[in-house]
């Protein structure tokens, strides 16, 4: 017999608000939380506590709002706009963050790479990432490492869709001048 | 180099970046932990996500 295929989310998301199915609940943040993870490092700027305890606020919302969640969009788009509201949320509660202004603010201590991976070049980019400004960084994590479009990076974001393909633009070029100095120097 | 080129280059390391997978080491189990023993009603700004899509 052959195996059974894997629940897809809708079924599992089903199960939780039907049955307050835990063990479905625990599917999902087990097929989303290294996607939501990393969305989450890179804008906190390499801070990986403060990533984890926001993704783990996200999951939590989520799964509050489940009822709420809407079959025709995807699951990974949803919880996204979550953790990026979890994220924008937190940064007021420090400071006041203005996601389309240009500031650069200074960059915080890079994390460890993930093992398997180049190490010099994963934190080249870890530096060249937490030097974007606030709005260049959320940009480029959603498009990049949340795989929105631009329409849905800007839903997520709250910003004019123009003002994401601008910071984008300003992210790209940044990245680009700062990856091939770093590549020079070695 | 072409600014395609370039965009090329940058678009496949952050791409690749961004499929590194992060081992759960346990991330799973405190989210389950920190569930509420109930739903409780949404956060004012959720009700602004379940809007559109």
């Amino acid at each position: 017999m052959p195996p059974a295929a894997a629940p897809s989310d809708a079924e599992l998301i089903l199960a939780v608000i039907e049955r307050d199915d835990r063990r479905a609940f625990a599917e999902i943040v087990r097929r989303h939380q290294s996607q939501v993870r990393t969305v989450l490092r890179r804008l906190t700027r390499g801070d990986m506590a403060l990533a984890d305890d926001l993704a783990q606020e996200t999951f939590i919302l989520a799964w509050r709002n489940l009822r709420h969640f809407r079959f025709e969009a995807r699951f990974s788009t949803w919880i996204y706009r979550i953790a990026f509201n979890a994220w924008q949320s937190e940064a007021r509660k420090r400071r006041e963050v203005l996601l389309d202004s240009d500031d650069e603010k200074p960059a915080l201590e890079v994390a460890a790479a993930e093992e398997g991976v180049d190490a010099v070049s994963r934190i080249d980019l870890e530096r060249a990432l937490s030097g974007l400004s606030e709005g260049e960084r959320a940009s480029i994590a959603a498009c990049y490492y949340a795989d929105l479009s631009h329409e849905e990076a800007a839903e997520a974001l709250g910003l004019p869709l123009g003002t994401v393909k601008t910071h984008i633009l300003r992210a790209k070029a940044k990245l680009r001048a700062r990856l091939a100095s770093s590549e020079d120097k070695t | 180099m072409s600014d395609n080129r370039n965009d090329d280059w940058l678009d496949r390391i952050l791409r690749d970046d961004a499929r590194i997978a992060l081992e759960d080491t346990g991330f799973t189990e405190r989210v389950l932990g920190a569930l509420p023993a109930s739903y409780k009603p949404p956060n004012a700004w959720m009700n602004g996500l379940n809007s559109t899509k």
